[in-house]
């Protein structure tokens, strides 16, 4: 009797301890402040705050917009004379709780080529995270330069 | 006229031609030149179609920018910042020219630069030059720009030749050119609002 009741209890926990377990190897990715920039051109540019809410670090190791033909995590850097928007191949590091912020002067998430842009409300941007996967994102845009 | 009008007259104008040559100290984001004509730029001016010529800018001070349309991040702050000066410059913003040189002939072309311009101020005036023309003009005002091309092996989506979508590094910031056609200044694009409202107001109240 004894035993089976400690039988039913291991099995009552065990699903929530499994649970527990794929909760800490799940990396949680919060997206906050999602935003782009959309010129008439199809150029544009994505930027957001991205939150890694598990014990483990991440990286956003690239980016897709479906709606564009073309789209590539850059990082902008500024010396006292020129200014560059570099490719970032292999992506953004996140550290375990903690921001990495896609944001003006920045890192950030530059496309090309999206069509009829004029016709566009919203993008959506498939952010790829070596831990977490894929989290998708629909982002408000602005038409033109943003002032 | 008697000696002391003569005296008075000689002093006024050696004070002018003082004040005129007179050269701003320069500080950690901008430089200040000699009074040497600024290099000649001739092209397209894309708002209206017409030629554009530097030189016939004078009378107005110039401050020149060179970038491109899919500049994304940098130069929306230089069109922001020349609506900053514009505004704190306030009636002698009437004097001023807002010239913006495309550093990429190849996608910035006539039309869908033009449109880009009035979507930012149609006060700016966006200058096109081909490829033969614009290099020169990058030489004589020692801009740097460097093509930056996706290398295709790093993206998965093959079906797609990333190697028109290039970004471009440039030299930012600003050249002030003064009413009378001369270079004037350098300010780079960390230089305070107050500097460059400063810089043009200096030019703008020179004697010519």
């Amino acid at each position: 009797m004894r035993t089976a009741m400690l039988l039913s209890i291991a099995l009552c926990l065990a699903p929530a301890g499994c649970a527990k377990a794929q909760a800490s190897s799940t990396a949680p990715i919060r997206v906050e402040g999602a935003t782009a920039m959309l010129l008439a051109s199809g150029t544009g540019v994505f930027y957001g705050r991205i939150f890694n809410a598990s014990d483990s670090p991440d990286r956003l190791r690239s980016a897709a917009v479906p709606q564009a033909a073309f789209a590539q995590l850059h990082e902008t850097v500024n010396d006292a004379e020129v200014s560059s928007m570099r490719a970032a191949p292999t992506g953004f590091p996140v550290a375990a709780h903690a921001t990495l912020k896609l944001a003006h002067g920045g890192k950030h998430l530059m496309f090309f080529g999206v069509k009829n842009p004029d016709k566009v409300s919203a993008l959506h941007v498939l952010l790829s995270f070596d831990r977490a996967g894929v989290v998708a994102i629909d982002a408000p845009i602005t038409h033109g330069i943003a002032q | 006229m008697s000696d002391t009008s003569c005296t008075s007259a000689l002093l006024f104008g050696l004070a002018s031609a003082l004040v005129s040559c007179a050269r701003q100290p320069s500080t950690q984001t901008s430089t200040w030149f000699d009074h040497d004509p600024a290099p000649a730029i001739a092209g397209l001016r894309v708002n209206d179609g017409r030629p554009f010529r530097l030189s016939d800018q004078k009378g107005s001070a110039v401050l020149l920018s060179f970038g491109y349309t899919s500049c994304l991040e940098l130069c929306p702050d230089t069109f922001a910042t020349v609506h900053r000066v514009l505004n704190a410059l306030d009636a002698q913003a009437a004097r001023v020219r807002f010239v913006y040189v495309t550093v990429d002939p190849e996608r910035d072309r006539p039309e869908p630069f033009a449109k880009f311009m009035a979507s930012v101020d149609p006060r700016f005036q966006g200058i096109f030059l081909d490829q033969q023309r614009l290099l020169p003009v990058l030489s004589a005002y020692h801009v740097t720009v460097r093509k930056r091309v996706p290398d295709p092996e790093s993206y998965a989506r093959r079906d797609v030749d990333p190697t028109g979508y290039y970004t471009l590094d440039h030299s930012s910031g600003f050249w002030l050119i003064d009413p009378a056609g001369r270079l004037r200044a350098r300010f780079l694009h960390e230089a305070p609002d107050a500097e460059i409202v400063s810089g043009v107001r200096t030019v703008l109240q020179e004697p010519n």
